[in-house]
């Protein structure tokens, strides 16, 4: 009884393996064809996608460092990302801590508020939003592009945000105000570092949307020394003609910091943080 | 006073929100009234001319109802394989975060490569992998170009890229699950699929309905890669009311008629809301 | 741990002072004052010709300004957004006349007309461009370069299989049933990824098959745009379709790239498209393959009409920001680029996108290499071709813009979503909507 219940459980961890690594194949085997291509020139890319490059041409590389003028696009890109994290960060986790726990009688009507203001499609408001900024000239200012990216980002991180707080439970806090913390304390050391994985969570996925952002970065941001490496990406491209090899191999370089921020992220995903405190 | 200190609390959010999206996007209701060209500086009001000419618009319905199959696709699909992959993750200490990457790695990469890879290499009948299945005998054909297949395969390639941020946030949401109830479950000799129903499922019930709404909201703006991979085309075939709306405004100076079909995208996306409002009724009630 | 946090927050606290730091007003750091003109992407090699040949140039001319291109991909929508709060580039790029005439009525672009007088370019420029570019009468925008849908051809295809250069349409199919039979594509182009491509074909359809001159009574209200003539023309369109004359069953598989490829590849005699193609044959035409492209104005239904005949269009205008604080120079600057100087040199390294429509166009092809040579042939003949008047219209540039939409969905009348005589009731509508407000350009008459 106890050993068949055992090999089942092995058959089960060898299928969920079986089935991880499908779903890895799924996405990585796409884009180790924007790899491949990234090597070769136009001609080679159109007469054989999925063929292996002739030599490891990094030619594509470069011509797209300096066209795509990325030595200033990662700093701006760094930079608007960092700042929206951060922003989002601080307003939606005080705002998911306070809708969490229904401290105010208006939670219900705040969170009808943010979902609303979820559904407002950007597209339609970059005109009005566009004369304000203009009128306190701030187009091409990188911080008040960073609050709009913030603003876009809020209801969706408030809501995660929300749901991360209430996962903690109530008696924590109250015996925390039982021991006088006060509120500053009681947040920032006791509700926030609980809370850790869900602020890495918000900030992956904010900082992924903020660095790959068009939309709004190509309307607020001008002169191309405030381009972002996503706008210096897409100044290579046009409709009629695309140099592809010269698009995968900026792309790849555009992930690279994605990849080190996710792994410099994930270090502060403690595990069992959250369990080992509550019995405690 | 506590009250006043919440109050505070959340006022950076609500007003960063309010003045940004809330205000300008009232403007966008007032816009959907007029006939502005996005240019001029003397609108004229028309009243409901505007919603009048769409709802004789057969592209209008058309986009309509492509958004509405979108998000069946969307609810379903990606939420499946999200929540699967992540509670497979879970018990996996050290292959988690390697996992986590290469499931994010399509939403990472910039939409415009998403597309060129899929448009030019993957679904080309000429040279790439379509081309190649064709060659060794397979009688297959770009799904993009037929009016029938096209917008499953559009859907196919956005879902592609987002169901990996997905496991990451039920997968965070997951990790949050007490262990104690965890091991209690067990010793009861709870399943695999009991543990999920009965002790994940509710613990990340909150994330779940939050993520569900948002697809729905999110399906009713998508516009991304619709854009990229067909621009709606062919023959309207993949009109969406964003791609719809953004012809008007950028290509044939109908502000006032995008206005209008983007109050038909919050529409439903205000509709997905009360969803979730009646989802989350017990969390809500003070 | 805490350390390498604290390192990372001061590193990004740095950053951003020295951005605070860096003002964004409109002078270099040498005291020039800035003149902006916004572009779409371009691959780095054009991006390098317009540097070398009008930015460098430029600015050495002269020590007080500094003219800066921003190259962008959603350009359209980020001049629109950008006018309509009274700011934006200097120089002000547009899709076509017809989208010029929004923003001068509402006051957002200068009236060019002191400067067309003080540069002569009335005189210069081709009549009909010139006139394209007037609202109520006067100047708000110059067309930056010629285009014209045609015949590229493969002139090796051609011989290999004893195929003459066709002079008339019958010809033409001839060809093309032929090549279905070997296996090749009858012609090759495709839409893919671009929408919009489809003006070319709707374009030549009204042109060589419904004919300048009806095209001319519907744009100018004698006609409807349902006339027998406008519908069999599209009808034709269709029957082309699906016999596989325009690319077979891949019209919406392939991009221009691609279908230039193949092309040179010898699987097409034909390509039908815009002359703005020569842009992408030097990556396909390379080497020896350069000579054997060759581009002819298509044949016209009734081959009693002056041929050659071509429909003419723009690829894009110029026009100033009314906000602009250098309106003087900017002008100086568009004056540059309405010269045989200007469009022999782009045209040197830059084929198909700088035909710059002078009427009294002379080419200096002695150090081009041979797609540029023969580019700049193919407009100068069009230059001929169109002070003859023998021309029809682009429909993306004579057409309002809403207008236009509903001509690109030509694809619905070949994919059987659609009538020809149900589309062109759907245009008779926008179009009457569109001309009560004014929003039809000047439109060029073309000779009897």
């Amino acid at each position: 009884m106890k050993s068949s219940s055992l090999a089942k459980k092995k058959q089960t961890s060898v299928l969920s393996h079986v089935i991880l690594l499908l779903f890895s194949i799924s996405a990585l085997a796409p884009l180790s064809l924007v790899l491949l291509n990234s090597f070769k020139n136009q001609t080679e890319i159109i007469r054989n996608p999925l063929s292996w490059p002739k030599a490891l041409n990094i030619s594509n590389y470069v011509d797209a460092w300096h066209a795509a003028n990325f030595s200033t696009g990662f700093i701006n890109s760094i930079l608007l990302t960092g700042t929206t994290i951060v922003i989002v960060l601080i307003a939606s986790g005080l705002a998911g801590y306070v809708l969490a726990g229904k401290k105010i009688k208006a939670t219900q009507a705040v969170t009808i508020y943010f979902m609303v203001a979820m559904t407002i499609p950007i597209q339609l408001f970059l005109f009005p939003l566009y004369f304000v900024l203009a009128k306190f000239n701030l187009i091409g200012n990188i911080y008040a592009v960073s609050f709009i990216l913030a603003a876009v980002n809020m209801p969706l991180a408030t809501f995660l945000m929300r749901t991360f707080f209430m996962n903690i439970p109530t008696e924590l806090e109250e015996s925390a105000r039982i021991d006088g913390a006060s509120t500053f304390n009681l947040i920032t050391k006791i509700m926030f570092p609980l809370v850790r994985p869900g602020l890495i969570t918000v900030s992956i996925i904010v900082g992924i949307s903020v660095w790959n952002e068009f939309l709004i970065t190509s309307t607020f941001l001008q002169g191309q020394e405030n381009f972002t490496a996503t706008l210096g990406f897409l100044s290579l491209n046009n409709t009629y003609n695309t140099n592809q090899g010269l698009m995968m191999a900026a792309s790849v370089l555009m992930i690279a910091p994605l990849i080190v921020f996710f792994l410099v992220v994930q270090k502060y995903f403690i595990e069992g943080l959250v369990s080992g405190s509550v019995k405690g | 006073m506590r009250n006043t200190v919440n109050y505070f609390l959340i006022s950076p959010a609500l007003l960063i929100s309010i003045l940004i999206v809330f205000i300008p996007g009232l403007l966008t209701v007032i816009v959907a009234f007029t006939d502005w060209n996005g240019v001029s500086t003397t609108p004229n009001f028309v009243g409901v001319q505007n919603f009048n000419e769409l709802f004789v618009d057969s592209i209008f319905w058309k986009a309509l109802l492509n958004n509405a199959k979108w998000t069946l696709m969307f609810v379903t699909v990606p939420i499946v394989i999200g929540l699967l992959t992540a509670m497979m993750l879970l018990k996996r200490k050290k292959s988690k975060s390697a996992y986590q990457l290469i499931f994010l790695f399509p939403y990472i990469l910039a939409p415009t490569t998403n597309a060129i890879l899929w448009l030019n290499i993957i679904f080309n009948p000429v040279s790439g992998v379509i081309g190649y299945l064709q060659e060794i005998g397979i009688p297959i054909d770009s799904p993009l170009s037929s009016v029938d297949t096209a917008l499953y395969a559009v859907a196919s390639v956005d879902i592609w890229h987002y169901w990996g941020f997905l496991t990451v946030v039920y997968l965070a949401a997951l990790r949050q699950t007490p262990a104690e109830q965890i091991e209690a479950a067990y010793l009861e000799g709870c399943n695999g699929w009991q543990i999920f129903r009965y002790v994940y499922f509710p613990s990340i019930r909150p994330t779940f309905n939050i993520m569900f709404v948002m697809i729905i909201i999110f399906s009713f703006l998508t516009f991304d890669y619709v854009y990229l991979l067909t621009g709606g085309g062919p023959s309207h075939s993949t009109e969406m009311l964003s791609t719809y709306a953004y012809t008007f405004a950028f290509s044939a100076f109908q502000v006032g008629k995008a206005a209008a079909i983007a109050l038909f995208m919050s529409f439903f996306g205000l509709l997905a809301s009360c969803l979730y409002i009646w989802m989350s009724r017990n969390d809500l009630k003070n | 741990m805490k350390k390498k946090l604290v390192g990372l927050v001061t590193i990004f606290l740095v950053m951003v002072i020295f951005a605070g730091c860096s003002n964004d007003s409109k002078t270099t750091a040498d005291g020039k004052e800035i003149i902006t003109m916004w572009f779409w992407g371009a691959p780095p090699e054009h991006q390098e010709t317009l540097k070398k040949v009008l930015i460098d140039k430029y600015n050495k001319s002269q020590n007080e300004y500094e003219l800066k291109i921003e190259y962008r991909n959603s350009v359209d929508k980020d001049i629109s957004v950008a006018l309509s709060s009274g700011k934006g580039p200097d120089i002000v790029y547009g899709s076509g006349p017809s989208f010029v005439i929004p923003l001068a009525e509402a006051g957002r672009i200068e009236n060019l007309d002191k400067y067309a007088e003080k540069y002569g370019w009335k005189d210069r420029i081709l009549d009909p461009i010139y006139e394209s570019g007037t609202v109520n009468g006067s100047l708000y925008s110059l067309g930056n370069s010629l285009n014209t849908v045609g015949i590229f051809y493969n002139k090796k295809v051609l011989k290999d299989n004893n195929w003459p250069e066709p002079k008339t349409i019958e010809e033409l199919e001839k060809i093309m049933d032929e090549a279905i039979e070997k296996g090749m594509y009858a012609s090759v182009t495709g839409n893919k990824g671009w929408k919009p491509v489809n003006e070319n074909y709707s374009s030549l359809f009204l042109t060589h098959f419904a004919g300048g001159e009806k095209v001319y009574e519907a744009l100018t209200g004698t006609t409807k745009w349902t006339d027998p003539t406008i519908i069999d023309a599209l009808d034709t369109s269709a029957d082309w379709y699906k016999k596989g004359y325009l690319a077979g069953k891949d019209y919406t598989n392939l991009t221009f790239n691609e279908a230039t490829q193949l092309l040179a590849d010898e699987k097409a005699p034909f390509f039908f498209g815009p002359s703005l193609v020569y842009q992408f044959a030097a990556q396909s035409f390379s080497g020896d393959k350069a000579k054997d492209l060759g581009f002819m104005a298509f044949p016209t239904k009734d081959h009693e009409t002056n041929e050659p005949y071509y429909t003419l269009g723009v690829t894009a205008t110029l026009s100033i920001n009314a906000q602009s604080k250098h309106k003087d120079e900017a002008a100086k600057i568009l004056d540059t680029m309405m010269t045989n100087e200007f469009m022999n040199e782009m045209t040197k390294t830059w084929p198909g996108y700088w035909g710059v429509p002078l009427k009294g166009l002379q080419i200096d092809t002695s150090d081009m290499p041979e797609l540029s040579k023969a580019y700049a042939e193919t407009i100068k003949n069009m230059v001929d071709g169109v002070n003859k008047g023998h021309f029809g219209y682009y429909s993306g540039v004579f057409l309002p813009p809403a207008t236009q939409q509903i001509f690109l969905d030509i694809e619905s009348i070949w994919n059987e979503q659609m009538t020809s005589t149900e589309l062109m009731k759907k245009v008779q509508v926008e179009f009457d909507k569109e001309k009560e407000k004014g929003l039809v350009p000047p439109i060029p008459k073309p000779s009897e």
